[in-house]
Order: C-alpha cells, then structure tokens, then sequence
C-alpha cells in the first residue's frame, strides 16, 4: 500500500465532522484510501466537546462516536505488542525509551499519537503518513 | 473477587515492589509506598493461587498501556532508580500471568464520555478532569462492574460517581 492510499485524518478535520454531526467527508476520502487516525485525538475530542459544552449531550457524543467508527477508520492501538515495538530503541548493547515520545516536553496526546503511528513491520501505512501527523503536532508543540 | 486497575503511581511503585522483593523468583509482596499491607496480601493471595492451583480466583491486576506511556513520558523521576528500562521492557514483555496491559484503544471514548468534565475537591475548589487523568477510571469502568481502581490521584479519589471502585 503506497501513502496515496493511506490518509492521516487529523484533530482539525475530526473535530469539523464532529461540530457538524456529518461524517460524509469522511467517507468521500475512503472511496480511495484507508483512513487513520491517533487514538489520543478521539479521546480529546470527548473532553473537549463536554468541557466546552459542543453541540452535545453523552448520547449525542456516543452516537457521533458510532457514526464515525461505522465510517470505516482505522485507530492504531497502544497494546502490549506496540509498547514492545514502539516506546524503545534497540540496538545490540543497549536499550533506551524512545526519546521523540518518552519525554514532558510534548504533551500525551502526542506522545500516544507518535507511538501508535511509529512505523513498525506491521504497519501498512509508510513514513510519509507518520510525518503528516507529526507535522499536523508540530504546528501546535515542539520538541 | 474484584479485579483491580491501577493508575501509573501505583503501577510504578507495582513495578518496584516487583522486583524489589523478587517477586519473579519466589519472593512477597510487602507494604511499600502506595502498596498498603492490605493491597500486599492481596497481591501475595493473587499470586501464590496462580502458583499452587493455577486458578484467578481472587482476580487479576490491570494496568492501561497508557500508564506504562505516562513513566516512559518521565521515567527518570517516576522510576527513581528503583528499576532500570532494560527491568521496565521486561515487566512488559513477560508480566505475571495473573497481570494484564490493558490496550488504549478508542472504545474507551463511551466510558470517558461517563465521566465529568470537572471534580468538587474537598475545599470546595473545582478542577478540571483531563483524559489522560481520567484513562485509568475509564479502564476499570470498561471492565465488568466490581473492577476496582488503584489510584492515588486526589482529583480521582472525589469523582463522585466512582467512590464504590476506589480500593486504595
């Protein structure tokens, strides 16, 4: 699967989709591609819709929530299997936390994002996919 | 018996106990910081039925992959020399039987969704709840009814709704 086919959905174009209740745009971009999105950023969007009192009540956000994993999108994990794969670095003699995410200076939503997108042999989606949404972060924090 | 789910302060001090009385070779858990002597025979009552009857009886202990994220995030302050990263890959690769790392996934949103937004502390100040304070409430919450939560956090211990799972 090339990055043509694989689109990072962002926090931004979440959001939009959940202020609308419309997740038709979501499902224009799957016509042609796999949509993924970071775990941390639905979760945010739950506290963010409540805490700010968002077009919603709980059963709206649940229903929301419904419409958009019905859509199709795909939320990469944090298992046991990743932290293995993801939250280290690796070499013959030593081993280390994988200081781009393992640090206070970016804040958790990020750091889950770049752990559950690091790409590893069971990734489908490449390096471009994972710069977009490090890059989509980088615009609001810094390392 | 009640499963129990722990926040990163008591997984971390968990993961210390661990291997500070070498529980992987034959050792017990003993009180030791936000490990009360109660919480300790519990652990040893988890641990030595697995051993001798292989049953989960008395439950198991649950930790969110977020809480292991949350010390990589500050290991040098949270894990204070009392285990090393090489112990803290370990601890995940080969836990006890009895313990399960529990997935961050986005079917946590519905059980995030049952929690407030802000908590009355006792003075009568409000503050807000974030979801990364709140993933370990929503873990217990996923799990059956009688899971307990293990926190120590003062903004979890007053969420109202959750006073019947807090076991600390």
């Amino acid at each position: 699967m090339n990055s043509e086919s694989v689109k990072f959905l962002n926090y931004s174009e979440i959001e939009s989709c959940f202020k609308a209740n419309d997740f038709s745009s979501v499902e224009k971009i799957f016509k042609n591609r796999v949509v993924i999105c970071s775990v941390s950023d639905i979760l945010f969007i739950c506290e963010q819709f409540k805490k700010n009192n968002i077009n919603t009540t709980i059963g709206i956000l649940n229903d929301n929530h419904k419409k958009f994993i019905n859509s199709g999108v795909y939320f990469p994990q944090i298992d046991k299997d990743n932290l293995l794969d993801n939250l280290f670095d690796i070499d013959e003699n030593d081993v280390q936390l994988w200081e781009k995410a393992c640090n206070k200076k970016i804040s958790p939503r990020f750091s889950v994002s770049l752990l559950a997108l690091r790409i590893n042999s069971s990734s489908f989606w490449n390096e471009d996919t994972f710069e977009e949404m490090e890059h989509y972060y980088l615009n609001f924090e810094s390392y | 018996m009640s499963d129990i789910v722990l926040d990163t302060n008591v997984l971390a001090d968990f993961i210390a106990s661990y291997y500070k009385f070498e529980i992987n070779v034959s050792g017990s858990f003993e009180e030791y910081k936000t490990i009360s002597r109660f919480f300790a025979e519990k652990l040893n009552l988890i641990n030595s039925n697995y051993k001798n009857y292989g049953v989960l009886q008395d439950g198991v202990i649950i930790a969110s992959t977020f809480a292991f994220v949350e010390i990589a995030r500050q290991f040098e302050k949270i894990a204070n020399k009392r285990f090393s990263i090489i112990q803290f890959r370990a601890f995940i690769e080969s836990p006890p039987d009895w313990f399960i790392i529990y997935s961050l996934n986005e079917e946590l949103f519905a059980y995030l969704n049952l929690l407030p937004s802000y908590v009355v502390m006792p003075g009568g100040n409000s503050l807000t709840l974030e979801w990364a304070d709140t993933i370990h409430v929503a873990t217990a919450l996923s799990r059956d009814e009688i899971c307990l939560l293990a926190t120590t956090d003062g903004r979890l211990v007053n969420i109202v709704d959750i006073q019947k799972r807090l076991y600390l």
